[in-house]
């Protein structure tokens, strides 16, 4: 990717990058490299610290919940799971977001 | 716990200096998810470094976490350093002034004429720089301290340059007037230096053995003034040897001893002493008077070293 395509993708990811993570964990509860991969899988993340900080903010916001879990065998993880305050926001991302990616598709449309 | 690799751990330690500043429970948990995540990644099998990379630098990572938290970035560490020598200087560049104007020309005087009469103390304000020579001249000790507040009121740009030129100016001065009103100056001049090494220290010795070496450097700037008198002992250019001597002598070799190996509070400890010394010289040294000052100066500026350097050093482990 060339140093344009990097900043554009940089900005954009970083106004989305806590709903995108809301919209996962609304699916199940994650762990944080489990979390980490799907977000790098999906292209949604370029530098994969940049997700606990924002953790930690949404947790102390109230968005996200964490609890221990300690398997029979292994490393005991802390899984993230989104609140029903994190639910609400997410639907209310989802209001805001499709009107402007839908009106910025058909721009990009008339353009080509 | 798994025992992670060292480069790591290092990241790790790396990131917790970093994020100094950051509220702590933030700071707990994106610690402890950073260590799951570099575990979970190794336990799996992947590269280490790979890992590490993907993760973003220490330095990025607790942008991130001060952006996220609102917690602005001009608590950096060096930069927090820096800000609390230079305020340090200015206060020890007002203080300084205080005593060279209204102390210092008095004690003199009242050393002269303790002989003659049993009323020094009552002469002690009588004629002072600023009763002698009126207020213009009584200005003048001033100058250092409006100098000290360069580095502090200038743009960032101009700050580091400012910095230098002014500590450079105090030692040449200090050394210059020599003996007299200058010695006075030194401490200051110190802690002008001070104010521009010490950051440059921190980012240099955030997580290595630097941050140790300069501690046992610091050792042994405290240890300075005693083991001159012992020199002077050894040489027989003084003489009066007692045992509180020898106490107090220990007892700040000892001192210096645990400045090195950091243990808690001794910064605080070392600079009060410095303070105490310096109180002293004025009030109550006679003859010694410069020297309990340059002596406390040293302690004073050491130790507020210390105390400024512990915010962004991290002890080995």
């Amino acid at each position: 990717m060339n140093t344009d395509e990097e900043r554009i993708a940089t900005n954009i990811r970083k106004g989305v990058l806590e709903f995108c993570v809301l919209a996962l964990l609304a699916r199940r509860e994650m762990y944080g490299l489990a979390l980490a991969d799907e977000l790098v899988a999906r292209h949604l993340t370029a530098s994969e610290g940049s997700l606990y900080p924002l953790l930690a903010r949404m947790r102390d916001a109230g968005t996200v919940t964490t609890r221990w879990d300690a398997p029979e065998t292994g490393r005991a993880r802390r899984y993230y799971a989104i609140t029903d305050s994190g639910r609400a926001q997410l639907r209310t991302f989802a209001d805001v977001w499709h009107p402007i990616a839908t009106q910025v598709g058909t721009l990009l449309k008339e353009e080509s | 716990m798994t025992t992670l690799p060292t480069t790591a751990q290092r990241y790790l330690d790396a990131l917790d200096a970093a994020l100094d500043g950051v509220p702590d429970a933030a700071k707990q948990a994106i610690l402890d998810d950073v260590r799951a995540h570099v575990s979970d990644a190794a336990e799996e099998g992947r590269d280490i470094d790979a890992t590490l990379a993907a993760l973003g630098s220490p330095e990025e990572v607790a942008r991130d976490a001060r952006e996220q938290l609102g917690v602005p970035a001009a608590s950096d560490p060096t930069d927090r350093a820096a800000r609390f020598l230079r305020w340090s200087a200015v206060v020890l560049a007002l203080i300084t002034a205080a005593i060279v104007i209204f102390l210092l020309p008095s004690h003199a005087i009242e050393q002269a004429s303790e002989g003659v009469s049993g009323t020094g103390s009552t002469l002690q304000t009588s004629s002072s720089l600023f009763a002698q020579y009126g207020l213009g001249i009584a200005l003048l000790p001033l100058i250092p301290a409006a100098f000290a507040l360069l580095p502090i009121v200038l743009t960032t740009s101009l700050r580091t340059i400012a910095g230098w030129a002014v500590a450079a100016l105090m030692t040449v001065f200090a050394v210059i007037a020599g003996f007299s009103i200058g010695g006075f100056y030194l401490p200051l001049a110190l802690m002008l230096w001070a104010a521009m090494l010490v950051p440059g220290w921190i980012r240099r010795g955030r997580r290595s053995v630097t941050g140790r070496i300069w501690r046992v450097v610091g050792a042994v700037v405290l240890s300075a003034p005693v083991i001159l008198t012992f020199g002077g002992l050894a040489t027989g250019s003084l003489q009066d040897a007692t045992l509180p001597f020898w106490l107090v002598s220990i007892g700040f070799l000892v001192l210096g001893v645990l400045f090195a190996l950091r243990v808690p509070y001794i910064d605080a400890i070392v600079a009060l002493i410095g303070a105490g010394l310096m109180l002293l010289g004025v009030i109550d040294a006679g003859l010694l008077a410069l020297a309990f000052w340059m002596a406390g100066g040293l302690w004073l500026v050491a130790g507020l070293s210390g105390a400024a350097a512990r915010g962004g050093i991290r002890p080995l482990r």
